[in-house]
């Protein structure tokens, strides 16, 4: 059935954002780090936490804490909407969606998303057992990792398209060289070709530097109606487009693609009609792409999905330059998971707010007005548009 | 198939996936069959995915011919049970007759590794736990 585009889009914006340090061991508990990511996504706003009365966020495999709990923690009054997701990294764009939701609907004024985890001093979800009904048939033969499954997918996609390790390399080198400008990153430094493939495999086609830096963290965003985010301290980013899709035979857990037909394409390739009919824009429109890289693969897989880059053609896009520092298409302009650290991709949607706010320093694009972000690198995931108010 | 590895951890059966374990360890490698749209998939699941039909615990034998779709090398020991094993080679499969399953790839050269390279199933054992793995498929 054809659908009509979702009545939320464009009324609803991102106000603030907020973050806590990102460190190999906080030394701090999950609720502290939440509470002063969405301390400090309020003052950016401008609000107090007086005026929240929604608090939304995710865990995987209980890592982190309720929302309630955050809740407490602010000293917030009454809440009247919350949720609990129980997901991964295809989460942060749904999670905002349901937050615009909310607010279009009524049920809240002033939302806080956040996503807080101790990612590398506690549970490490790239070593973690995924427990699930499938698992019974890939944790004894030493299918048993997060990593292991991506790396399977970006294995058949160099398959189907021709693309090399040079690809993947090309990824990792242009996030370095934007982290460069980014203070929050965990790998600033640049990375060459040789030294990339000089890297240790952790399982082929994946080395080390293919791998998202696992940290400790928090980070918050701050959603209210459009007309009220017109008053507070920000420029708006609007939430312009957005849609999540989960394939068709998406299996039994994050782990299990053995019904998934084509490794080469993941859900952005699924959602990609819905996301650019729901923002009333193509991708040739986008300004900047903030592209969830748990790791290298799936920025490649993103770029094509989409439309930003034709079949086979994100590697040479890549390693082109376009998508680096002053590029025709910069992307991952604060380095991306894979070097300011794994907020399992609720950084990444921070990352495109302070580039459509322009906030974003050192490392801001010269043009963001326009810019995509996505969560997830697998059977399901989500995407939005962001928008500068009253950009021209 | 002779196997020399060492690490394995003890799969975690279920009352959908009982069945195929038990035909696992007899020496038969099976699939799930829908028995009304008559497709088989993997892994045993509670209804069939291609048509929502519940299932009615339908095991089809398979000879276990396939060709790689895709593969990996694991170069780290994500389980402590398979430091002894690395590097190993995982193999996404799909079978000739049947769905597409995964199992651990022996007796092929790392560099002979390759989409489409026609493999054989076959049973092998860690510590008496029957598991799924692959070979070089022999001429026809």
């Amino acid at each position: 059935m054809k659908r009509s585009r979702p009545d939320f889009l464009g009324q609803v914006a991102i106000a603030g954002v907020g973050f806590t340090p990102f460190t190999r061991a906080s030394g701090r508990t999950v609720l502290d780090l939440a509470a002063e990511a969405c301390r400090s996504a309020l003052a950016d706003a401008g609000l107090p936490a007086s005026e929240v009365d929604g608090v939304a966020s995710f865990a995987f495999l209980g890592d982190s804490v309720p929302s309630h709990a955050v809740a407490t923690a602010l000293a917030a009054p009454k809440v009247s909407w919350i949720l609990d997701m129980n997901m991964g990294g295809q989460a942060p764009c749904l999670l905002a969606m349901n937050a615009a939701m909310a607010i279009h609907s009524g049920l809240a004024t002033s939302v806080l998303i956040y996503r807080a985890l101790n990612g590398r001093s506690g549970m490490r979800v790239g070593s973690a057992a995924l427990a699930g009904s499938s698992a019974q048939y890939r944790y004894p033969i030493g299918f048993n990792a997060y990593p292991l499954y991506v790396a399977m997918w970006a294995r058949r996609y160099m398959i189907e398209t021709g693309a090399t390790e040079e690809d993947l390399a090309a990824v990792v080198m242009r996030q370095r060289e934007h982290a460069a400008g980014n203070e929050r990153a965990l790998y600033r430094e640049p990375l060459s070709l040789e030294a990339y493939l000089a890297s240790s495999y952790v399982a082929e086609p994946f080395r080390i530097p293919d791998c998202a830096a696992e940290v400790d963290g928090a980070c918050a965003l701050l959603l209210t109606s459009l007309d009220r985010a017109r008053s507070l301290r920000r420029t708006p980013a609007v939430i312009q487009g957005g849609a999540y899709a989960r394939g068709r035979r998406s299996g039994l857990d994050t782990g299990d693609a053995m019904l998934w037909e084509d490794y080469s394409r993941n859900a952005m390739s699924h959602l990609a009609d819905d996301l650019w009919s729901s923002a009333q824009l193509t991708a040739r429109d986008i300004d900047i792409a903030e592209i969830y890289d748990c790791f290298s693969s799936s920025v490649l897989f993103a770029l094509e999905g989409l439309g930003l880059a034709g079949r086979g053609e994100a590697g040479a896009l890549t390693r082109s330059g376009a998508t680096g520092p002053g590029g025709s298409l910069p992307v991952n302009t604060h380095g991306g998971l894979l070097c300011e650290g794994y907020i399992h991709g609720m950084n990444t949607l921070c990352e495109a707010v302070l580039q459509v706010q322009g906030q974003a320093g050192a490392r801001q694009a010269p043009r963001a007005d326009r810019c995509l972000v996505t969560s997830g690198a697998l059977m399901d995931g989500s995407a939005l548009v962001l928008t500068r108010d009253n950009a021209a | 198939m002779k196997a020399n590895q060492r690490g394995s951890v003890a799969p975690r059966v279920d009352p959908d996936s009982a069945a195929w374990w038990e035909a696992l360890a007899a020496g038969r490698l099976t699939v799930p069959a829908c028995s009304s749209c008559g497709r088989t998939w993997f892994p045993p699941a509670p209804s069939c995915p291609h048509c929502g039909h519940p299932s009615d615990g339908t095991l089809r034998d398979t000879p276990g011919r396939g060709r790689i779709y895709s593969w990996i090398v694991v170069h780290r020991a994500y389980d402590p049970a398979f430091k002894e094993d690395v590097p190993y080679t995982i193999v996404v499969v799909d079978l000739d007759d049947g769905p597409r399953v995964v199992g651990r790839l022996f007796d092929v050269r790392h560099d002979d590794v390759k989409a489409d390279l026609p493999v054989q199933a076959g049973r092998y054992e860690v510590s008496g736990q029957p598991l799924l793995g692959f070979g070089p498929a022999t001429a026809r």
